[in-house]
Parts: structure tokens; sequence; C-alpha cells
């Protein structure tokens, strides 16, 4: 009974703030849009698929949605590839250093994100820092600013901290012997990473990827700031839908259309799990 | 010709000397035990030997050639660690395999190697098991396989048996005693008990502060010990202070006492318990009981006898025999012979 009592703050916290706001989300995206406020017809009053329908045969909904899932791919790869060797080298350092790195690692979450992305702009663009660089080195400029690259990048420098964390939560626990072992038993240090540390530590890559991707399908703000126009992700449509349109209930339906599309294939691994 | 030869092995961890111009020889096919304390160098050595700590000094030489300065991966020695260190990802096929994976040997000869050392270890049927549902015991087994595997000249066991129990531990010890008369392979075994050095090694290396105190047979070690240190980790509890003169040698506070002779100056008698006992002999000494107390195969009185105060184990040997009350007046004597004399 008391423990029922002790996880009643949960359940109602669930309650309230996932469950019913999905929920109303839901209903929004089977009602349609009307001028007025709110700009919908009632919820659960005749509701139709016609969002959906829309959703389906305009081709610019799968093609942003395509455009997002490359961009979080491809952020997740550029995040493991840089932070598996940032978060090896913390959980290798000295123990006195490593709460010093960590915190580095974590430093830029302490100033608001708009303004961290904001400040690439500062970096990216024609006259920034970059390409102003290269042109005092002789070299020519890259005009990285309102491209995909600049995307990427700003997409893989927002996530890299929740890459390294969890890599990092999972390599500073691995056991030195086991490393030890390989190298006694002939192991150079390359084939030591490879068939040890490697393997070891793939239910962080998982946390890490997972952490990275999700997020990073429905990223808004970053394709928008730094993107060019024909970077549509479904973050922008949505966004379009949302505050251009003004069409709530289309808007609702993308939102759940991206929900499901993130969900689907977790459910399906977990099933396949157990 | 001397298998593995140590000379002047120096290891310093900054200011910290843990090895100090150390000195070793060891022969192909021998077990050796190092035995030490917590701190005497006996897992730097091991570390040393492996390759996992560099030598500040010195050089170490295996089969004639130097491998002072080879990295672990490039040295034909393998270690069992003391906490096993099993791959926890691979099953105990695939850990008994990963050296030789590393020789690049054919699949069909590694297969047939890894089956080989999985039943010299009796583990067969256990080859597709993963370390994690395996026993202690069990697990041991498998690192020594393991190590093994590739055909090391040096096999280093750091604590082979520590993390057994009791039981387990006597089992497994005649376990590696067969292997190692089996493969005929060079054992380099660390351990801080003297009774399992004793019972195992074919020679001891005793280590103090950086320094082997001693290296001999265990009788040799057990009875005739270089130092007052050797001596009293081997187990001699009573180790009294006196001279010898014209080679008959006197006691502190207790007086001459006959023993072999002994070169003049400061010496040290050490008297084990068991060699001790209770009633009349060649050397006595009178006291009375302070405590006394049933061991199982011994009953062992502390006997009060002038300025010292003596261990003395009464060995039950046919199961009679009852601790005696504190207070109780005594004779402790005991055999020329059983003294032992340490000069340093």
């Amino acid at each position: 009974m008391s423990r029922l009592w002790v996880l009643a703050p949960v359940w109602a916290w669930l309650l309230l703030f996932v469950a019913l706001p999905v929920l109303i989300v839901a209903a929004l995206s089977f009602s349609t849009s009307v001028a007025g406020v709110p700009p919908y017809t009632p919820l659960g009053v005749d509701p139709d698929l016609t969002n959906y329908g829309v959703l389906t045969e305009d081709g610019f909904y799968a093609a942003a949605a395509l455009k997002s899932l490359a961009v979080a791919s491809v952020a997740s790869v550029f995040c493991l590839l840089l932070g598996y060797p940032m978060a090896l080298a913390i959980a290798r350092a000295p123990e006195r250093w490593r709460s010093l790195l960590l915190l580095g690692v974590m430093l830029p979450f302490w100033t608001g994100f708009l303004l961290r992305i904001t400040a690439w702009i500062g970096l990216l663009r024609d006259e920034g820092w970059i390409d102003a660089g290269l042109t005092a080195l002789g070299l020519p400029p890259l005009h990285l600013l309102y491209t995909d690259a600049a995307m990427y990048i700003g997409v893989t420098y927002a996530y890299l901290p929740f890459m390294i964390l969890p890599l990092y939560a999972r390599l500073s626990k691995r056991d030195p012997a086991l490393e030890d072992a390989a190298a006694d038993l002939g192991g150079s240090p390359w084939t030591i990473f490879r068939t040890v540390t490697l393997p070891l530590s793939l239910p962080g890559i998982a946390a890490g990827l997972a952490l990275v991707f999700i997020p990073a399908v429905g990223e808004y703000v970053i394709p928008e700031l730094l993107g060019g126009p024909g970077a549509q992700t479904i973050g922008r449509a949505l966004w379009n839908e949302f505050f251009a349109n003004r069409d709530w209930p289309m808007a609702a339906a993308v939102a759940n259309a991206l929900l499901l599309a993130l969900l689907a294939p977790m459910i399906l691994l977990r099933a396949r799990q157990e | 010709m001397a298998e593995l030869v140590v000379e002047q092995l120096t290891v310093r961890y900054g200011p910290a000397v843990a090895l100090d111009a150390l000195d070793l020889s060891i022969d192909k096919g021998e077990l050796f035990v190092l035995l030490g304390g917590s701190g005497s160098g006996k897992t730097t050595l091991l570390r040393a030997l492996g390759g996992f700590v560099l030598a500040s000094g010195g050089t170490i030489t295996l089969g004639g050639q130097d491998i002072t300065r080879l990295p672990p991966h490039r040295r034909p020695v393998n270690t069992t660690f003391q906490s096993y260190a099993l791959f926890p990802h691979m099953t105990v096929a695939e850990n008994v395999g990963y050296g030789l994976r590393r020789q690049g040997l054919p699949k069909a000869e590694i297969a047939g190697r890894v089956t080989e050392l999985l039943d010299l270890v009796r583990l067969r049927e256990l080859a597709s098991r993963r370390p994690d549902a395996l026993s202690g015991g069990q697990r041991q087994r498998v690192a020594l396989a393991r190590a093994l595997a590739p055909r090391p000249r040096l096999l280093l066991l750091d604590e082979p048996l520590s993390a057994l129990d009791r039981n387990l531990r006597e089992q497994t010890r005649q376990e590696l005693l067969r292997v190692q008369a089996e493969t005929g392979a060079t054992f380099v075994l660390v351990t801080h008990d003297q009774d399992e050095a004793l019972a195992m090694a074919t020679r001891i290396g005793l280590l103090h502060d950086g320094r082997l105190e001693q290296v001999a047979t265990p009788s040799e070690i057990y009875e005739r010990p270089a130092s007052r240190y050797v001596a009293a980790f081997m187990g001699a509890a009573n180790i009294l202070p006196g001279r010898a003169e014209g080679g008959r040698v006197t006691l502190d506070g207790i007086g001459p006492i006959r023993t072999a002779p002994a070169p003049d100056g400061p010496l040290h008698v050490a008297l084990r318990p068991e060699r001790l006992s209770l009633g009349p002999g060649v050397n006595r000494l009178e006291g009375t009981i302070e405590r006394s107390a049933y061991r199982g195969n011994a009953i062992e009185h502390s006997v009060r006898a002038g300025p010292t105060t003596l261990l003395v184990a009464t060995p039950l040997v046919q199961g009679l025999g009852a601790p005696l009350a504190p207070g109780s007046a005594v004779t402790v004597s005991w055999p020329p012979e059983a003294c032992v004399i340490l000069t340093r």
C-alpha cells in the first residue's frame, strides 16, 4: 500500500505531462483546421483521416522525414567517432583529472542553447573566424553557413555530450585487468581495442546513439539557423504547419507520424529481445 | 643453463623503490614461488616479468633473449591474473583460443589446441559457457588453460589460489602441480601464504622491501632461514636475542644453552613452537602457563619464562590432551638441534 503512495506522484506526472498531451495531440490530428480560436474543429467530434492522407500523398513530408533521418544518422555517426576517443581518454585519465574533464564536456550547458548555436553563425559565416582564418593563410574560404555541412557541424556539436556521457559511464567501469590479459596473450594495442575494449562498450555505444539520434531527428532550431533553405527537415515542416500555416491538426499529424516512426523500431527491438 | 635470469632489476615508482637491484635465476621446468607480505615487491616483480611495469634498471633474460624492453604482447610470457581477468563477452573456448588467434594460427589448429587444453584442465564440457556461468575454481582453470595455450616459455601465476575457499584451494593446488608436471613449463607463482609456498615450490624466493631475503628449497628455507625476517615469516614464533663466545651461545636474561657451534658475536636463536616440549630435556626453562588453547591438531601454550614468553605447541598425535590452567608451573625444554642460529 505504501509503495502505491510513493509511486503516486510518478504516475500523476506521467498521466498529466506525458499521456494527456499525447492523447490531445492524437485527437487534434483527426480534427480539421478552421479559422477561429481555437483553430480546429472540436476534438473527438467527427474525426477524419484527411491529415494523414495529405501526409502520405504529398511527397514533401516523406522527403522531410528522410532528410531528418539522414541528418540524425550522420550526426550520430560523427558524434560516435568524435565522442568515443574523448570518452576513452577521460576514462583512462588519472582519477583526479576525470571530474575536471567531464566538467569540460558539460560546460556548454551552462549557457543557453540558442546562444551557442548563434555563436556558430559567427564562426561559420563568410566574414567569420573560419573563413577569415583560411583567407589569412592564403587558402580559399569554405562559405559554410547555410549549407548542409553547417547543419551537420551544428547538430554534432550540440549532441556530442549526449554521446560522451553514456560512453564514459560504460568505459570508466571497464576492468583494466582485461586489457592487461589481452596484451599478455599477444594482443597489440589496436587488437586489444578491437577485441576487448570496443565489444565490451557496445551497450554504451547503443545508449549514446539513442540519446543523439532520437532528439536529432526532431531537431528544428539547428537546421533553421545554420542549414540552407533546402534542408527541409521534419522538425522544420512541423514548425511551419504550426506557426506559418496555423494548421494545428496537420502539425499534430506530422508530430504523431514522427513519434510513431521513432517508437516503432524501439518497440520491435524490445519485442525481439524478449 | 638457467631459463630466466634477472640481473640488478630495479623498479621505482617516483621516489619509492619497489624492487632494489634484484638478482634471480630460475631453471627450466621449475615451479618457483615468490613469497612475501604486502608491499614486499612480489607483485611488482611479477608485473615486471610480464612487461606491465618497465624496469628502471637491470635486465631480464628469458631463454637467452633479453626481454627487458619488450612490451607484454611481444614476450613469450603469459600470466594468470589474481582476478582471472576472463573476457566476459567470450565463451570458455574463445577465451582459451584468444592467444592462439593472436598468433594467426589456422582455425583447425586453434580448435585442436583449445580442446587439448580444455581436456588438460578437465573443462571440455563447459567449452561453450560464458565465464559468468562458471564457479570460482572453474574460472581459475580457464585462466590457466588460456595462459598455457600459446605455449609460453614462462607462466606467471598471481595469487592463483587466494580467491578460492579452503577445500577448493587444496584441490586446485594439486591440479596446478599436475598441469605443471604434464606441460613441463616453467612456472613463477606469487603468494603471501607460506603453507602454499612450502607445499608447491621447487624453490622459494622470499621477498622483503624489494629485495630477496633468501632463495632456497622449501625444507632449506624452513629449517635454515637466513635471517630473523625469514624465520619469523616462515612461522618461527620464538626468536630470542643472545650472543656467542668461543662457539657457545648465551641467551640474554636466560643463560647459556647447548646448540650447534655458533660464530662469535651477537645473534638470535629461533625456536619453532612444535620443536619445544613440556617436560625435561637438554635445554630447559622453568615457567608458568599464561594461556593455553586447543587447536585441533595441537595445543598451543603461551609460557612465561624469565624475560620472555615462549609459544609451545604440543602435537595431539593420538587425539589426547587438554589445555592447561593458567598459572600452572611447567618446564619448557628443547634439543640442541632445535636451535636455529641467526646472525642477521
